[in-house]
């Protein structure tokens, strides 16, 4: 197709009416999307960075209270004491906040039983987790899809309508190429938007140029590609305009909304999480029948996981703290089968809810981008993994206080373990394979496309 | 016949006999049966383990040994949040709130264990229950049936042909709009059949909140006919007449709720709970310390006690004083913890604001709060649940605190028991939901603005503004 049609193609397709606004208006909503996915993460960040001012001053104040007591040694502080643990988000997190707002983020642990506090969420307004965020994820999977459709349901019909198709088809350039560069002309407006909310994010987050930020790029601009692909399929069937609209919205409802919904609903169904009961049930009677069995018989099976401290046997006929925190962690171990089975069950749906994605494009490049981003399920696990082993760290380092007669030297409080854990490390750094399974997608549907067309015009 | 009448009989045949109607009628009896078998049986699963796990916490109550009062007061109570018998219908928020909450002594804690939180990233794509095809699908589908009621005539050229023969505008765009909604019981009717045969009949207490419900679906269905006939009248061409209409469709129910709610939220934020807590406990160092003997709040209560008895030392008096200190500070820090977790409920108020102003203008936001509000999922009743827990929480702390004062001394106070028959009087938590009327109270102006969309589209109507 020569230069000149295209131009005047081009200028004919910006000046149509609502083009030049549809498109203002996915760019104000992809600036939009940019500060309220930061908002959520930069609140999250300045609590994060206001947690280990608020760890210290709760810390000094118990110490000023329990000042006079030091004699006893540190169990009784050691029952108000709190400490700090927190999950950093990506840089990328404010594109994609994924479930990182239903989580929580700065959990406070104290030395009682684990389980019985690491599944305590963050103050949240159920309302606002429910509706989600506006976010650029939420902007490119769900709003980008209806650009397209708006812009190419017609690109074809809307000239045979007016019976421009004729006409250019007496043009020395094969038809398909001609409806290629059409299609094309109305298609490259909504990436350049794309790219260009990307880069706006980039200087806005000051985010790194790296892979990551690639593969997100190049995810999004393939799953446009997928549904630019849908778009010439649907059109070459050759419908009228109102047809195609209604198709490629069906399309874009079975795929946006249906699918994903029900593949929810039939993960929830199929692997639901009695565990999370179970094991609050077991930590709970596990640690408070401690109380009314003989000391020993706790003492035993704790020295049988701690063999270093049994040297130190606790009195039968009277209150020890190493006997209480001793009893705290038998409930844990009571609860652990359980609470393993759970961090299964949740890995397994996450997994298979992935695996399932594939065959639906939206849901894969949500998915795909809280891995990039690492706001999906698996690090809200890994976090709590980290924080289970922090407060084994913790106990560790306490236990000699609360066991050793006479006691060890004071504990220093501001020399304890810390705990630090980000979800940097656990984001994925490429997504190659999703990328190529949305291509091949894309592939089929073009392949599809150019069959179709070739077909009808050699009848026409 | 009415005139309107002959108009929509016509518009309901046309629809009939280009198929679209009946493929669309397949569309959401599918969806519908669909939805409502699926959430309905994952919703039976998930009550059946919450209420085994219910029955387990109080038999394992029950089965406790002679314990002493203020053990049990930390062993505590696990209580179980229900799903509302009709959040299989609409499922509001329920996914998105904590379902399980430790009460214990001392301290309020948080609602663990929501289905969102224990979810993939998918649950942000929503749930699929027969609400969302009824709010978002059967609008859609009937924008789509219904673009080229008057905008295909004016194409075809019979819309000046029917007017050029004495019909009125206003008559023939009643008959249209009357048309449309015929459509609404032949599209609806076979799914709810098919979902009142899957679900049984519902229970009869439920019967207000299922009427009500179908009146709001009602209007709500209403207009969203209206408002496309209107288009369909107000468009040159029926192309126009879509484009108009789908474009309504995506902002009001795509864009408009998050970006309204995620600006509310923006403009009101909330402390993450460390900064909670510090605030409390903030409070609490001000309101005095039970265990420091120089405390002056505990100084000054112990001085008016002994005095109250005419005693001198805390041994004499005719009860346990320290179930006594404790039983105040329950009082000093569960009032403490209420005052400042109302901060945190007005902020959520604050944060819904935009919503609740866009539902004003916003058919969709109106019906989305009016239908979780009655089907029992919507924000009122999580934080029903919570109050309803944090009252149990306390009443139950303050009886064993009693038994405390009273049936164990002083001396020697940690070595004492009372009997295990004592666990018996303790009440089991029940979750009741408030009444329908009390939702109505709340929530009648979404059905208002509903109401006033449907009389200002048929007023429009009737004075010939819209065609």
């Amino acid at each position: 197709m020569s230069r000149r049609i295209l131009l005047l193609e081009m200028k004919n397709f910006l000046s149509g009416r609502g083009v030049i606004a549809g498109l203002v208006l996915l760019a104000a909503a992809g600036l939009y999307a940019i500060a309220q996915g930061n908002q959520v993460i930069e609140q999250q960040r300045r609590a994060l960075a206001a947690a280990p001012r608020l760890a210290a001053e709760h810390r000094e104040t118990l110490l000023a209270m329990h000042a006079g007591k030091t004699e006893e040694g540190p169990g009784g502080l050691l029952y108000y004491l709190h400490f700090s643990t927190v999950r950093e988000p990506s840089r990328l997190a404010p594109l994609a906040v994924g479930l990182r707002d239903l989580h929580p983020y700065n959990l406070r642990v104290r030395l009682l039983a684990l389980e019985g506090q690491l599944y305590d969420g963050d103050i949240a307004n159920p309302a606002v987790l429910a509706l989600g965020n506006f976010d650029v994820a939420f902007l490119l999977v769900l709003c980008y899809p209806l650009l397209v459709i708006a812009f190419l349901h017609n690109t074809l019909s809307a000239e045979q309508e007016s019976g421009a198709w004729r006409m250019l088809c007496a043009y020395p350039v094969s038809p398909w190429r001609m409806l290629l560069g059409k299609a094309l002309i109305r298609f490259i407006p909504i990436l350049a938007v794309w790219l260009a909310t990307l880069l706006a994010a980039v200087f806005w987050l000051d985010l790194p140029f790296d892979g990551r930020l690639l593969s997100l790029g190049l995810l999004g601009l393939t799953y446009l590609g997928f549904w630019f692909a849908l778009a010439l399929a649907v059109m070459t069937t050759q419908g009228s305009s109102n047809f195609n609209a209604v198709a490629l919205l069906g399309c874009w409802l079975l795929l946006v909304v249906l699918a994903p919904v029900s593949l929810n609903l039939a993960l929830s169904a199929q692997l639901p999480v009695p565990e999370a009961f179970e094991l609050t049930i077991l930590q709970r009677e596990g640690y408070h029948n401690k109380w009314d069995q003989p000391k020993q018989a706790t003492m035993r099976r704790f020295f049988d996981r701690y063999p270093q401290f049994a040297a130190y046997p606790v009195p039968e006929d009277r209150f020890t703290w190493a006997w209480y925190y001793a009893m705290q962690h038998m409930g844990d171990e009571e609860a652990a089968t359980a609470a393993a089975r759970w961090k299964e069950k949740l890995l397994a749906r996450e997994q298979r809810a992935a695996a399932l994605s594939s065959f639906i494009p939206p849901a894969l490049v949500q998915s795909t981008l809280s891995r990039l981003c690492g706001t999906g399920l698996s690090p809200h696990i890994a976090y709590l993994d980290s924080v289970r082993r922090y407060h084994e760290e913790l106990r560790l380092a306490f236990y000699p206080y609360l066991f050793q007669d006479p006691p060890v030297p004071p504990v220093d409080w501001h020399a304890l373990p810390r705990h630090s854990f980000s979800d940097e490390e656990g984001a994925a750094v490429s997504a190659a394979s999703e990328t190529g399974v949305l291509s091949g997608a894309a592939l089929i549907l073009a392949a599809f496309a150019v069959w179709r067309f070739r077909r009808r015009s050699s009848v026409l | 016949m009415p005139l309107p009448i002959t108009v929509a009989t016509v518009t309901l045949r046309q629809a009939l006999r280009n198929r679209s109607l009946p493929a669309a009628c397949l569309l959401v009896t599918a969806l519908l049966a669909l939805s409502g078998y699926v959430s309905g049986r994952n919703q039976d699963l998930t009550n059946r383990q919450r209420s085994e796990y219910s029955e387990k916490v109080r038999s394992h109550w029950l089965q406790q040994p002679d314990r002493h009062p203020h053990r049990v007061a930390h062993y505590g109570y696990l209580a179980f949040r229900p799903k509302s018998p009709l959040a299989y219908f609409d499922s509001g928020l329920d996914s998105f709130g904590g379902v399980a909450v430790f009460l214990e002594a001392h301290r309020q804690n948080t609602t663990n264990f929501s289905e969102a939180g224990q979810s993939a990233a998918l649950i942000r794509f929503g749930e699929l229950t027969p609400a969302l095809v009824l709010q978002l699908i059967v609008p859609l589908l009937l924008f789509v049936l219904g673009f080229p009621v008057v905008s295909g005539e004016r194409e075809g050229g019979t819309l000046a042909l029917s007017l050029a023969q004495g019909v009125s505008s206003r008559t023939l765009l009643a008959g249209k709009a009357l048309g449309l909604l015929a459509m609404v019981p032949a599209l609806l009717l076979p799914g709810m059949a098919i979902l009142l045969a899957v679900r049984g009949v519902p229970d009869s207490g439920l019967l207000p909140r299922i009427l009500a419900l179908a009146l709001a679906y009602g209007l709500y269905l209403a207009v969203v006919v209206w408002i496309a006939a209107a288009v369909s009248a107000a468009s040159r061409s029926s192309r126009a007449a879509l484009t108009t209409l789908l474009v309504l469709w995506v902002v009001a129910c795509v864009a408009m709720p998050r970006a309204l709610l995620t600006l509310g939220a923006a403009r009101a934020p909330l402390p993450s709970k460390a900064q909670f807590d510090a605030m409390v406990d903030r409070d609490l160092a001000q309101e005095g310390d039970s265990h420091n003997p120089n405390d002056p709040h505990f100084a000054q209560l112990r001085a008016r006690t002994l005095q109250k008895y005419g005693v001198r030392d805390v041994r004499d008096l005719p009860f346990n004083y320290s179930a006594f200190v404790m039983e105040e500070s329950e009082k000093i820090t569960s009032g403490i913890f209420r005052r400042h977790y109302s901060g945190i409920l007005d902020t959520f108020q604050r944060q819904s604001r935009p919503l609740e102003w866009g539902a004003l203008v916003n058919p969709y936001l109106a019906i989305r709060a009016l239908s979780m509000a009655l089907a029992g999922s919507d924000l009122d009743h999580f934080l029903d649940f919570q109050r309803q827990a944090e009252t149990f929480r306390y009443d139950m702390i303050q009886n064993l605190n009693e038994l405390h004062r009273t049936r164990i001394r002083l001396e020697n106070d940690r070595a004492q028991k009372v009997s295990r028959d004592t666990w018996g009087g303790f009440p089991e938590f029940v979750y009741t939901p408030p009444s329908v009327a009390e939702v109505w109270r709340r929530r009648w102006t979404a059905c208002a603005v509903l109401a006033a969309w449907l009389a200002l589209l048929a007023v429009c109507t009737l004075r010939g503004r819209l065609l």
